[in-house]
């Protein structure tokens, strides 16, 4: 399911086909209805009902381009959807269009640069795709303005349990929510599949206004920099130490309680988890923590490198592991 | 000749520099349907067709293309690696690759995320010393398993047809140029014409030494190498490069022949191929640098085909580009007329 869950294209704003198919995997008996926004939320009803109201959040926009002007010689100008590293996109091929028609995005060879050039990226804003059209018109028979763009790159697994794929971020938190929906629940919960998260956690902002729960639990995919070289404070999490619960990101201080909690689940249930030793990144808490007169919110999310490009990396032990501790938490949160 | 599916089954084959006997092997099942070929000590593929016209021409394009080479391994599992030729860092982070180890090993060159870099290294291209391949080996025991130091790897890419006639595909710096000399072999057979000796050499794009050797070993008396260019890209300077789709670039410069230039424009010309010139001040960045020079000299011509995206994952050339570089030199060696 995460496979065909990644390999599906929606950037903010164009989550209909990852809507569309967490629909066509909901259980007969979980009801659901469509925001205005496009949020899919989703009703299970449990073995009893809570005593208070969790919300499980996860967000089905993934980062990507969209066009934004075309060339008279037919190279298409762009702009990111969501934050996305110039080193991760150039020289890289994409998808294009409604069509997805193959396109590379490339600039002057190395050989033709200046030494200051040589050793710097060019900014998106002076990057172009090329799809091989000679002029605006052959251009403009394949895309026009506003179509969106995504990563050429396909699910597949690796080395020792490892995955690799683009939208990591957040299919892998659609996942486990959706694994969750389709098991028997001991408390009813409300599940709410949010869009456009990547351009400033903004389905999340007005679902969580109309849930009104008492309890959140975002689940997500969170960056990991364990790689040679980098010093150990500065590795943020790390794949393979389980599921990431963090004390403070960029959006979001959270509630001290909860994550002290989280961790105390964690440990009575043996399952693996680890905190950030950066205060970096962000996601829905940050909209979800202070809406509808403030919600109690934790984030518990998957370790992944290479986030935001189109080869993030994960390990399948540790979304097993933030599968089980959201699991346990929206137990916990139900009844405490 | 199909050249699409060509240049398809070309670049699908591995051959990073000093490693080339995939490449050679996928070349030699080809070019063994002119004449009679073999492998040289440095591994260029080698086919001499005889004449039944005076003379003796060698043909070369290189069958090597850049890659990485895996230096050591890190305690973590990560791999070190140097570039084998002159890979473009810029585009380097965050790529799938293969390493060849044991056997084919996929990774993905590691990429820091921008909370680590400070202001002043914003957009820095990463230093050769810091790329690292993630395997997924949770240690260097698991990675020594699989990969060892001196093992090639590449940047994955899929062989993507574009718009029009334009392809794009690593390797096609020169794979295209391979493509180029099979479809002129097949413009000239059957038809009278001089002994062309064809050199799919090695090692190109590190020290020029498969062409050195081959031309060494040939007693031709003139000499056409087919190379990548530049093709006009909207970052680029118009006069640093060619037009993709407007023909053959014919260079021209002090370490060339200029009468063999000037005859290659005649030959155009005359059959109505479209070309550009290429205009170098000394060096030509090809083969030709260490070819012209050797065995007392010879007289040599340069052909490129323009190309965006030069040693990256994405090169791009076209079909079209490709056919009219074959036809202008096979009218060459046909005495000036394609049609003869």
């Amino acid at each position: 399911m995460l496979n065909e869950l990644c390999n599906l294209n929606g950037i903010s704003g164009r989550e209909h086909a990852v809507r569309d198919y967490i629909i066509s995997h909901l259980p007969s008996d979980a009801e659901y209805h469509i925001d205005p926004l496009g949020s899919l939320i989703v009703y299970k009803k449990g073995k009893v009902e809570p005593k208070n109201k969790v919300m499980l959040d996860a967000h089905m926009d993934e980062v990507g381009f969209i066009i934004t002007y075309i060339t008279d010689d037919g190279y298409l100008k762009f702009t990111t959807v969501g934050g996305i590293d110039e080193r991760v996109i150039f020289g890289r091929a994409v998808k294009v269009g409604k069509e997805l028609i193959p396109g590379v995005i490339g600039g002057k060879a190395i050989h033709q640069t200046t030494a200051e050039e040589k050793g710097k990226l060019p900014s998106v804003e002076n990057m172009y795709i090329d799809i091989g059209a000679s002029s605006k018109e052959e251009a403009l028979s394949h895309v026009s303005l506003g179509d969106a763009v995504y990563f050429d790159s396909c699910y597949r697994e690796f080395g020792d349990g490892f995955i690799k794929a683009k939208a990591i971020d957040d299919r892998v938190g659609c996942e486990i929510l959706l694994r969750l929906i389709n098991s028997d629940l001991p408390y009813s919960a409300t599940f709410c599949f949010s869009v456009q998260e990547e351009i400033g956690t903004r389905g999340a902002a007005a679902a969580a206004y109309s849930v009104a729960p008492d309890f959140a639990i975002v689940t997500e995919g969170t960056t990991a920099a364990d790689i040679s070289g980098v010093p150990d404070e500065k590795k943020v999490c790390r794949l393979g130490g389980g599921a990431v619960v963090s004390f403070m990101d960029r959006g979001t201080v959270y509630d001290s309680e909860l994550y002290k909690k989280a961790f105390e689940i964690a440990e009575k249930n043996g399952i693996k988890c680890q905190t950030k030793t950066v205060v970096a990144g962000g996601n829905n808490a940050s909209a979800i923590h202070k809406a509808a007169g403030g919600i109690k919110t934790l984030a518990v999310s998957v370790p992944c490198r290479y986030i935001h490009s189109g080869s993030s990396v994960a390990e399948k032990e540790d979304i097993e592991s933030t599968f089980e501790l959201v699991k346990a938490l929206l137990a916990e949160f139900s009844q405490c | 000749m199909d050249i699409k599916n060509t240049l398809k089954e070309l670049t699908s084959a591995v051959g990073v520099s000093g490693k080339e006997s995939d490449a050679v092997k996928t070349a030699e099942k080809f070019l063994s349907e002119f004449g009679k070929t073999h492998e040289d000590v440095l591994h260029s593929a080698v086919c001499e067709i005889e004449g039944s016209l005076p003379g003796h021409i060698l043909l070369d394009a290189h069958i090597d293309r850049i890659g990485l080479i895996v230096t050591s391994v890190t305690d973590e599992g990560f791999l070190h690696v140097a570039p084998c030729g002159g890979v473009d860092r810029r585009t380097l982070n965050g790529q799938e690759v293969t390493v060849y180890g044991e056997k084919e090993v996929f990774g993905v060159i590691a990429s820091t995320p921008p909370h680590l870099a400070s202001g002043d290294n914003e957009r820095k291209a990463t230093e050769f010393d810091d790329i690292l391949i993630d395997i997924g080996a949770r240690n260097r025991q698991s990675a020594e398993k699989l990969v060892s130091p001196g093992d090639r790897a590449v940047v994955n890419s899929s062989f993507l047809s574009l718009c029009g006639d334009k392809v794009s595909c690593g390797a096609l710096d020169d794979r295209a140029g391979v493509a180029v000399l099979l479809c002129a072999l097949e413009l000239i057979k059957g038809k009278p014409h001089k002994k062309v000796t064809t050199v799919f050499s090695s090692r190109e794009e590190t020290s020029e030494g498969g062409a050195k050797a081959a031309v060494f070993n040939s007693d031709a008396d003139e000499l056409i190498a087919v190379d990548v260019s530049f093709a006009k890209t909207p970052d680029s300077k118009a006069e640093e490069c060619g037009i993709m789709g407007n023909g053959p670039m014919i260079g021209v410069s002090p370490s060339l022949s200029y009468e063999f230039s000037e005859e290659l424009v005649r030959v155009a010309e005359k059959n109505d191929i479209p070309y550009q010139l290429e205009v170098m001040g000394g060096r030509t960045g090809t083969n030709l640098d260490v070819m012209t020079t050797e065995r007392g000299g010879i007289k040599s011509a340069l052909i490129s085909i323009p190309q965006k995206y030069m040693h990256t994952g994405i090169e791009v050339v076209s079909v079209t580009d490709i056919e009219l570089c074959a036809k202008l030199i096979a009218a060459y060696i046909l005495g000036g007329d394609l049609n003869a």
